[in-house]
């Protein structure tokens, strides 16, 4: 035995791990489990249902969600990359207030809009029915677009999901090619050749990134998939979770949409790295817009309102419209257990997430070894993967270790345990770890770089001790980076709508499943309330975000 | 007298590499020594080590007498008493000038805290400032902040790692004289660490050369740059050139310069053939004199021209003449040598660097 300590401890120097680096490497292993478990079943053998799938609907579900990315993308580029050029380069009315609010379709989840839009452009919506009402024309005189449909579904998500190639390219080019769009401008190129034949390449690693982290999110949707009934990966994992009973099969799907994930994360690291490069010069001198005559000036201001309201003023009005038609039935006792729920559920998961990042990250900063900081990357993987997945590799873990323990008390004691875990809300907070600390993390390891070693150390050599320098040093200085992280993973969760409707426990309803379900019923206004307040929740940290966007502007004027 | 720090024998390492090697030296109360050295030397390690930041593999370091680093041992630099300067200055963006001043000083009242700040404020020319925050401080102002923030509860020993380096060059050397006053007006001990060598002179009353990892010379900056000890402190510190020469049989030196009596750095047998050093200020340029050189170059450095001058063996010296004598390359002037201390290197002891 004692021999056996001996070794341990001797194992434990060579990889130079003292308790928290232990810590920090148990809880990387933890959260890695689902992904590592979805993995695996890529080398089960292929069961029947497998086989059925691949004859049936897989090449379905691989068309389907490639052609919405294609769409995604388009939509994306189209309108991320213009608005972020007129905003940043361009003089026009109202850029100022668009430069922040270009951002407010984040706030929207893509189901939410895709249910505003379809209450709002279906037969029975109020533009067609002003339509015939206007033409006389009635059911089947004339030709309208579907808005449930693939095509739709890309409108959908462009329409929310452009801010992220928006924000990545205003500050590419805000940032990186000022001093040699100046030189193309003083060699004689207009505003069009500059942007076509500098600013563009310049940027496209920006770009690049923000499209990967576009289409990330467009993998893991189900809300609007499902609800327009686009047979994609998402949708097909639960039907064959729920319709197939095959809990294999539907892992192995997992694991093949991860393989699409993969790439889409090596394209965001490759291309990010590749930004660096990018940057020519640190200083951000005041630059010089381009003034815009007047027909330009509309055009620009036409763009960018109309991503704005088609984003993010006509879906919420309509939802603000519906809350007050319906104000009377819906705000019950019932909407206050689905607030409280999912405060619940937000809160302790942002709390739990806000706790494990002090605890990696500290762990990287005071004893980080390379075994270390792997751990920390590893257990901040989490964010690209859908939702669906990782219930998917939360439930058979859980599910196994609950039947394992429910046989052993049962042979040992001869009682039962029965499901212990599975169908908690710990097995819900679980899969909200594993997909959400990377958001905590990264905040609280932002926040924590900014403390340099230097400080540490003067405050050691005035004769500050530890604890003394986490008190007056670290939690004043961290105490912004700390909020900011609970924030953005308490939204997070608000949204967080398919491992949540896998993962609850029976009948434990959220806001996100509320919405979800009424909507599914047809019940459009009745899911405006819950749809509302996830909307205003996610406003939240867009205003942070445009914060931090004005900010760096009165830095570039100063 | 009781020494303020005493570094015996000191030796740093990271892993199998030894960065500071057998290093001994010691400051008085209220002396300021200076660590110079080109970049990767070891000076910095030695100084995190002083300060307790570094661990030492071998030999000591005292503090007012008392041991505080040995193998094995080393009190931790909240224990210690040291008063540290970094080169980021390290001010704590989210406190006030005061509330950054005051941090290390505790068991005081608060009364005697502002007064303590209001009178180190004073010090260094900043009074008035105590609201504001250090981001509306230009670098100087920040660099004098740090600086009376290590000096506030009157440490032992003021530790500065290149405090200057951060600031534009013109600040630099003014700054190190208005350090040095301030530091000799509250009888300050202190330790800067520099790469560069006028900065050490302003500052410091004795300088030790580093270079990989080894004390080269611990001495005045006078005694440094005219009696240098060994041939990287004579390449290192100030202008100078080598020329040839040869021992005669009466120790002097027979050279293109003619016979010179020489100090010799190494113990040298007659007949044996040196390089001797030779400064621009010891050649002084003379009209009258028979002794003439031809200018083969020529620097303009405001005050003075720096004339590179051609010996009959073709080697080459420096001279440095008043602006005003302005001479052509291709002239020939007249010089005389002015030479207190001739110092004289074996052949071959290291290439010129």
């Amino acid at each position: 035995m004692q021999t056996r300590v001996a070794q341990m401890r001797g194992m434990l120097k060579l990889t130079g791990l003292n308790a928290w680096g232990i810590g920090v490497l148990s809880i990387a292993l933890l959260l890695a489990i689902p992904v590592l478990l979805v993995l695996s079943f890529l080398f089960e053998p292929a069961g029947e249902v497998w086989q059925h799938l691949v004859d049936t609907v897989l090449q379905d579900y691989v068309t389907n969600s490639l052609l919405l990315m294609l769409g995604v993308a388009i939509g994306v580029l189209v309108l991320g990359v213009s608005t972020a050029w007129l905003t940043s380069m361009c003089d026009f009315p109202g850029r100022a207030v668009f430069e922040w609010a270009l951002l407010l379709p984040m706030a929207i989840p893509a189901y939410i809009i895709a249910y505003t839009y379809t209450g709002l452009f279906d037969f029975a919506g109020p533009v067609q029915s002003l339509l015939r009402e206007w033409t006389g024309w009635s059911y089947g005189d004339y030709w309208f677009p579907e808005i449930r449909s693939l095509e739709g579904a890309a409108l959908m998500l462009s329409l929310v999901l452009y801010p992220y190639v928006y924000l990545l390219t205003r500050a590419a080019f805000l940032g990186q090619s000022i001093c040699v769009l100046d030189v193309s401008r003083t060699l004689g190129n207009g505003p069009w050749r500059t942007f076509f034949s500098v600013a563009l390449p310049l940027a496209r690693p920006a770009i690049v990134a923000g499209l990967s982290l576009a289409l990330m999110e467009t993998l893991a949707d189900y809300g609007t998939v499902q609800y327009f009934g686009v047979s994609t990966f998402t949708t097909g994992i639960f039907r064959t979770w729920f319709g197939l009973n095959n809990a294999a099969a539907a892992a192995q799907l997992s694991a093949l949409l991860l393989l699409f994930v993969f790439a889409l994360i090596i394209i965001e690291k490759g291309s990010r790295r590749h930004a660096r490069y990018h940057h020519t010069s640190q200083r951000h001198q005041a630059l010089t817009r381009f003034q815009l005559n007047w027909r330009q000036a509309t055009m620009a201001f036409l763009i960018c309102a109309g991503a704005l309201f088609f984003g993010f003023l006509l879906p919420a009005g309509q939802l603000f419209w519906w809350a007050l038609t319906t104000a009377e039935e819906s705000f019950d006792g019932r909407f206050l257990s689905l607030i409280s729920h999912s405060l619940l559920l937000a809160g302790g998961a942002s709390l739990l997430a806000l706790l494990l990042a002090l605890f990696l990250s500290y762990g990287k900063r005071l004893h980080g070894n390379w075994l270390v900081k792997l751990a920390v990357r590893v257990a901040g993987m989490g964010y690209a993967i859908p939702g669906t997945v990782i219930a998917v590799g939360v439930v058979i873990p859980f599910a196994a270790f609950d039947n394992a323990l429910d046989a052993w008390m049962r042979e040992q004691f001869g009682w039962s345990t029965g499901l212990l875990l599975s169908g908690t809300l710990v097995a819900l907070l679980f899969a909200y770890l594993v997909r959400f600390l990377a958001v905590s993390l990264q905040t609280v390891e932002a926040g924590l770089g900014k403390i340099r070693p230097t400080m540490d150390e003067v405050a050691r050599s005035l004769g500050g001790r530890s604890g003394e320098i986490v008190r007056r040093v670290h939690i004043p200085m961290l105490k912004g980076s700390l909020m900011t992280a609970l924030l953005l993973v308490f939204v997070d969760v608000l949204k967080e709508l398919p491992a949540t409707l896998i993962l609850r426990p029976f009948n434990y309803n959220t806001l996100a499943v509320r919405a979800y379900e009424l909507a599914s019923d047809e019940r459009l206004a009745d899911a405006s309330y819950a749809a509302l307040t996830i909307v205003l929740v996610g406003i939240l940290p867009v205003m942070l975000l445009s914060r931090s966007i004005t900010r760096s502007r009165h830095a570039e004027t100063a | 007298m009781q020494k303020q720090l005493e570094v015996n024998h000191a030796s740093v390492s990271y892993g199998s590499q030894r960065v500071v090697h057998d290093v001994s030296f010691d400051l008085d109360k209220g002396e300021i020594g200076c660590l110079l050295g080109p970049s990767g030397c070891g000076k910095t390690s030695l100084l995190r080590a002083i300060a307790g930041f570094e661990p030492l593999t071998d030999g000591e370091i005292l503090l007012h007498g008392r041991s505080v680093s040995r193998a094995g041992s080393t009190l931790s630099p909240e224990k210690r008493r040291v008063g540290m300067v970094f080169q980021d200055f390290a001010l704590y963006p989210h406190l006030t000038v005061e509330q950054n001043v005051a941090f290390g000083l505790r068991g005081e009242s608060g009364g005697e805290r502002r007064e303590r700040v209001k009178v180190l404020l004073s010090l260094v020319g900043l009074s008035g400032m105590e609201k504001k925050y250090p981001h509306q401080l230009s670098g100087g102002q920040q660099q004098r902040v740090a600086l009376i923030r290590a000096m506030a509860p009157r440490p032992d020993i003021l530790l500065l790692d290149e405090p200057f380096s951060g600031l534009d060059v013109e600040l630099r050397e003014q700054l190190a004289r208005e350090v040095r006053g301030i530091l000799k007006r509250e009888s300050v001990t202190a330790i800067l660490v520099t790469h560069d060598q006028l900065e050490a002179f302003a500052l410091a009353d004795a300088i030790g050369v580093l270079s990989d990892g080894r004390l080269r010379q611990w001495d005045s900056g006078y005694d440094l740059y005219h009696k240098p000890k060994d041939r990287f402190v004579a390449d290192f510190i100030g202008q100078g050139a080598m020329i040839p020469g040869c021992v005669s049989k009466r120790g002097d030196v027979e050279s293109a310069l003619g016979v010179l009596k020489g100090m010799f750095v190494k113990d040298v047998t007659p007949g044996e053939r040196v390089e001797l050093l030779v400064r621009p200020d010891d050649v002084v340029h003379d009209d009258e004199s028979e002794f003439q050189l031809e200018i083969v170059d020529k620097v303009f450095q405001g005050a003075e021209y720096l004339y590179t001058l051609l010996l009959g063996d073709g080697s080459e010296i420096l001279c440095l003449v008043q602006s005003h004598h302005d001479h052509a390359i291709g002239e020939k002037i007249g010089i005389r040598l002015h030479i207190d201390h001739l110092v004289a290197f074996p052949s071959g002891e290291g290439g010129p660097g």
